[in-house]
């Protein structure tokens, strides 16, 4: 007898030289059920007691036939393209043992994890697949990668939003340095667009008027000149650094 | 995938609404201080103001010394101490700050004929204005557009 697919019931893995797969939960209890009764034929009130309702589930005919739908579907991409699972009349059906090789081995999930990754391996998984095995190597790097794939993922989305948000909320000032007078700097903001000596005279002026030339303040960052507003900031460090020390000039003209 | 799609798409804006409420909420104090200079006719004010503005940045302390020089020389001074409550509206590019609550603490009312105009309109009950959050070498400034007029001292 040639198997074309090996199946370690205790983990699920299913497996051809061309594809492997580890089944959801409810297919993989399936699966073990119609190997329990192979050769013979099972109707669909059996299916329904041993694989949902031994665990105290009651679902719907259309959960059955996905189920169904799935293992048949797992087996093509195997390469089986003989039926594994004939359907008879009247809701029964009939498994062919001679396509699978039933392994109980569950190294098997070692291998796996080491040759695939799991994304590709996990069409249907529940989440829980492989905890029942008790296989240490598939729940360490398995089902988790995937949760944490997911979550990084959503991680993302929230801080690429957050960080857009910020793009648009936070306007980034910049200032140039203009000229050094009396051992204070004075910059200008880089959009400053009015005549820049003009202002420096006032800002002079201005600083001096107010003694600020007095305190330890060595820069001046002058930020506007239109309207009727200027407005500057007199520091002890360079703006940003240091502690910070500032203090904000605004002059209203002529009120 | 379409669920996938779409749930990063519900987090992506999770991110952008919940942004400024994490920017309010972890906010520190904040000190600034400002020289409000009117020059007028005849005279000149100068308002040296600090304002100490509470974790959350909707609740402020305002203490001023107002400075009336006239032309001949002579000069007078007085303080205004407030406390006051605003309300922050987030939009996409800037912030609208209401001034909901202004309790007096000393000096003239705002409607005082003579000074009330120079207390820094922000601490008068009713001013509303569109804010700008400018940034700067770790630093955040907050102003009018295109017009940086607050630095946070801390």
């Amino acid at each position: 007898m040639t198997f074309k697919a090996t199946y370690y019931p205790q983990t699920g893995l299913i497996k051809s030289d061309r594809h492997e797969a580890i089944l959801g939960k409810q297919s993989k209890r399936c699966l073990d059920f119609f190997i329990s009764q192979a050769g013979t034929v099972v109707n669909k009130e059996q299916l329904h007691q041993s694989c949902w309702g031994s665990c105290g589930l009651v679902v719907s005919d259309s959960t059955v036939r996905q189920t169904l739908h799935r293992l048949r579907k797992t087996f093509k991409e195997l390469g089986i393209v003989d039926e594994v699972l004939v359907t008879y009349s009247r809701n029964q059906y009939y498994y062919s043992p001679q396509y699978l090789e039933i392994i109980n081995d569950s190294v098997c999930c070692t291998q796996v994890t080491d040759s695939q990754d799991m994304r590709n391996i996990l069409p249907e998984n529940t989440g829980n697949v492989c905890i029942k095995t008790g296989d240490k190597n598939i729940k360490a790097t398995g089902t988790p990668s995937k949760v944490l794939l997911i979550f990084m993922m959503f991680f993302l989305a929230v801080l690429t939003g957050g960080v857009m948000r910020m793009i648009f909320l936070v306007h980034p000032v910049s200032y140039v340095p203009y000229k050094e007078v009396e051992g204070i700097k004075y910059h200008f903001s880089a959009e400053f667009s009015g005549d820049r000596d003009a202002y420096l005279t006032q800002a002079i002026n201005l600083v001096e008027y107010l003694s600020l030339n007095e305190s330890p303040s060595r820069f001046v960052y002058v930020n506007s000149g239109e309207g009727n507003v200027i407005s500057l900031f007199v520091c002890r460090d360079p703006i940003g650094g240091g502690k910070g020390n500032c203090q904000s000039v605004i002059v209203f003209k002529g009120v | 995938m379409v669920i996938k799609i779409t749930l990063c798409l519900i987090f992506f804006f999770l991110g952008w609404f919940y942004t400024p409420v994490a920017l309010k909420e972890t906010s520190g104090d904040c000190i600034s201080n400002t020289i409000l200079l009117y020059n007028e006719s005849g005279r000149t004010i100068i308002s040296k103001s600090r304002w100490d503005m509470m974790k959350g940045g909707e609740q402020l302390y305002h203490s001023s010394v107002i400075k009336d020089i006239q032309e001949g020389g002579d000069a007078k001074n007085f303080s205004v101490d407030r406390t006051l409550n605003v309300e922050v509206d987030f939009h996409r590019d800037s912030l609208t700050v209401d001034t909901v609550k202004a309790f007096r603490i000393n000096g003239p009312e705002t409607s005082d004929p003579e000074y009330g105009r120079y207390i820094d309109p922000l601490s008068e009950l009713g001013f509303t204005s569109r804010i700008y959050i400018f940034y700067i070498n770790g630093r955040f400034l907050l102003g009018f557009r295109d017009l940086p007029l607050s630095f946070c001292q801390r």
